[in-house]
């Protein structure tokens, strides 16, 4: 149970990160329609509205001191709140340790040394705070490279860092890596994350909770 | 992975003391384990890639480092995700296939059943593996390495030009190799990377220049003999010819004089080449290695300096092949309607291949259509689809003069991240008059999980967010069949 704790804290975080994309590829990455892109081309702003919406995710993490691996699923909605300067985040899912549910919050901020994104998850007795910079390509992959403080997790020390990989408006994959009490990051498997646009669409979908 | 283990102690002691049974001990022992049943299908089939300083991320190489992903193995054995092999089942026999077959996926799933257990003994040897990331299957290391000649700083954002630069070889004789091997320095920034044997065009010398107008100055920049810089319509600068191909026959070749002299190219996940005995590549002794490079932005500032191997022959050459692809010059077929020689051949383009239309915004199913004719008889050794993130699907057909058909190579389910060579068992030969058709279609359409702009109209360029579509084939013109110079098996290191 902790570690579906864990598991959707993970989820959270990861989601977090991802979230300006959406904004910026509506409004395009060619700045003259009718042409290819150019290497003189300013790469658009991030906009963190591409997490506003309904998605599910499926991925597959190691057994590791936060807990059994195995498959993950579930449902993640994100949405605006406080005046749309931040994106709240809520999860449910299933893991190897059974039903989970988290929650979490999406913020934002533009530098003029660049872009930058935080998540802040809480599942069960586990919160995890992932931050890092964010930027992108001229056509529209965008990523966001996070990592935590070291933590705490049954007697062990860990720190996670990884790449929230935007590949579509509507699909995107977190790939994380693991240090335990100070050793080498090693992988610790991949999220992919679906966007329901039917979903997105109907009045009653933003009320998953 | 303790406690697997002692999971299967308790197991085992238990069923001894109760003496119960014959039933519980057959169970017992129908439980595969790693050492007996797990480690002979994963050093076979998997650890390749799944080696320390190999592509995977993790390591499948024993108990201790696989136990952890033992449910992550059985889901994506079960899905048929892993091992990544992409082709039609129904068409082609292919060496490089990593298949597993419906026993083995079995015998991993009841091993993640019953607790991934380590069993006793000792497990077989894995297959060796080289130092510092080279795939050569034997562990040997390569007997020539280059490095690319400086570390490249990548920028966080915004559009990176294909480029080249050149070094000459650190040898003076004609080399035959039998593998080669990109390395990508850092595979989260290198979309693609190619190395070539070229000469330097006449006129021109290896100096220090911008890598395109605006660009780093560098080193190993092909520039006039003057000093000034080359720059190529690729380069986005104006006209100018920084290389030219290593022999005349290729020179006569124009469809695929950009591919002559290719001696690998690295894609997402491979960059590694092995061709089997008697067959390889020569690269000539006044050659110079051009490294075609393209890098992606990741949104954070990165670094590169890659690096080729070289593995030299050891037996005696008979068959030399050469990269090609239906591409220029030949005929082309988009949405039914085939495409002007002007739009083909479009010179102010950035194209990388052909030139096609663009595809529209939203369109599922962009088809596409290159037909290459045969003048000789050649021999098909392997295929490699590339398309980038639009890329659907894939297939090669050849039409023999009298008629039949056959389809060499179906790869249903294009991926433009697990980017597979295809090569046959037995080279299919290929008789004077055929015409192999490359068809293939693009997913521009919000359903592609991977596409990152499915409003936007796609062009044709090397950027991954263009498109390109290429079929890329091995080929050996059979009449050019002949014993080749000894082999070279001195090492020459850098």
């Amino acid at each position: 149970m902790r570690r579906a704790t864990w598991l959707g804290c993970s989820f959270v975080i990861l989601a977090g990160v991802v979230g300006p994309l959406v904004s910026a590829q509506q409004k395009g990455q060619r700045p003259l329609p009718g042409r290819g892109t150019a290497y003189e081309d300013q790469t658009p702003k991030f906009n963190m509205d591409y997490f506003v919406g309904d998605w599910t995710f499926e991925g597959t993490v190691p057994d590791s001191p936060l807990g059994e691996g195995g498959q993950s699923t579930g449902t993640e909605s994100v949405r605006k709140v406080w005046d749309g300067r931040f994106y709240e985040i809520t999860i449910r899912g299933e893991g190897p340790q059974g039903p989970f549910t988290g929650a979490g919050i999406l913020t934002y901020l533009d530098t003029p040394a660049g872009q930058y994104a935080t998540r802040y998850e809480v599942t069960g007795r586990l919160a995890l705070l992932k931050a890092g910079i964010l930027g992108g390509d001229l056509g529209g992959n965008y990523s966001h490279f996070w990592e935590t403080p070291p933590f705490e997790q049954h007697g062990s020390t860990i720190q996670l860092k990884g790449r929230t990989y935007l590949t579509s408006p509507a699909a995107y994959r977190v790939n994380t890596e693991i240090a335990v009490n100070g050793g080498a990051y090693q992988s610790f498997g991949s999220v992919f994350y679906t966007k329901q646009l039917e979903l997105k669409k109907a009045p009653a979908s933003s009320s998953a909770r | 992975m303790k406690l697997a283990a002692f999971g299967g102690v308790v197991v085992l002691a238990t069923v001894a003391v109760s003496g119960v049974s014959i039933l519980a001990q057959r169970e017992a022992s129908a439980t595969p384990t790693f050492n007996q049943d797990v480690a002979p299908i994963l050093f076979n089939s998997c650890v390749t890639c799944h080696s320390p300083g190999q592509v995977a991320p993790m390591s499948l190489r024993s108990y201790e480092a696989a136990r952890p992903w033992a449910r992550a193995i059985k889901a994506k054995v079960v899905a048929r995700e892993m091992p990544p092999w992409r082709a039609d089942p129904r068409f082609g026999v292919f060496r490089n296939a990593y298949t597993l077959t419906q026993a083995q996926i079995d015998t991993l799933v009841a091993w993640v059943d019953h607790g991934a257990p380590e069993g006793s003994g000792a497990p077989p040897l894995p297959p060796p593996v080289a130092e510092g990331g080279w795939s050569h299957p034997s562990g040997r290391p390569p007997d020539l390495v280059v490095e690319l000649p400086f570390e490249m700083d990548i920028p966080a954002q915004g559009q990176f030009p294909w480029f080249t630069v050149v070094e000459p070889w650190p040898f003076h004789e004609d080399k035959f190799i039998e593998a080669v091997q990109v390395l990508a320095g850092n595979p989260a920034v290198v979309h693609h990377m190619t190395a070539t044997m070229r000469k330097l065009a006449p006129g021109t010398k290896i100096g220090r220049g911008p890598a395109w107008p605006g660009g780093p100055v560098l080193s190993n920049i092909v520039v006039n003999a003057d000093g000034t810089p080359v720059y190529t319509k690729r380069n986005q600068g104006q006209r100018g010819q920084a290389t030219v191909p290593v022999s005349e026959s290729a020179a006569n070749d124009p469809p695929n004089e950009a591919l002559n002299g290719t001696l690998v190219i690295y894609v997402p996940p491979r960059g590694f080449q092995q061709f089997r005995p008697g067959v390889g590549k020569r690269i000539p002794k006044d050659s110079v290695l051009q490294w075609n490079l393209h890098y992606t932005m990741t949104g954070k500032p990165e670094k590169d300096r890659s690096r080729v191997g070289l593995w030299f022959q050891q037996v005696p050459l008979t068959v030399e092949t050469l990269t090609r692809s239906s591409n220029r010059g030949d005929t082309y077929i988009t949405q039914g309607q085939e495409v002007p020689e002007k739009v083909l051949s479009d010179p102010d383009s950035a194209c990388a291949g052909p030139c096609l239309p663009v595809i529209p915004a939203n369109e599922p199913n962009y088809a596409a259509t290159g037909i290459t004719a045969f003048q000789d008889d050649v021999t098909i050794h392997l295929m490699w689809p590339h398309m980038h993130v639009r890329g659907k699907d894939m297939t090669y057909l050849v039409t023999y003069p009298d008629g039949r058909e056959d389809v060499l190579l179906n790869v249903p389910n294009y991926n433009f991240n697990w980017q597979l060579y295809y090569e046959f068992d037995q080279p299919v030969k290929l008789p004077a008059g055929s015409t192999l058709k490359v068809i293939g279609h693009f997913d521009n359409s919000v359903k592609n999980r991977g596409n990152p702009a499915p409003e936007k109209e796609v062009y044709w360029s090397e950027q991954s967010w263009d498109e390109m579509f290429t079929g890329f084939y091995e080929v050996s013109i059979d009449k050019k069949d002949r014993p080749m110079t000894a082999p070279v098996t001195a090492r020459t290191g850098r």
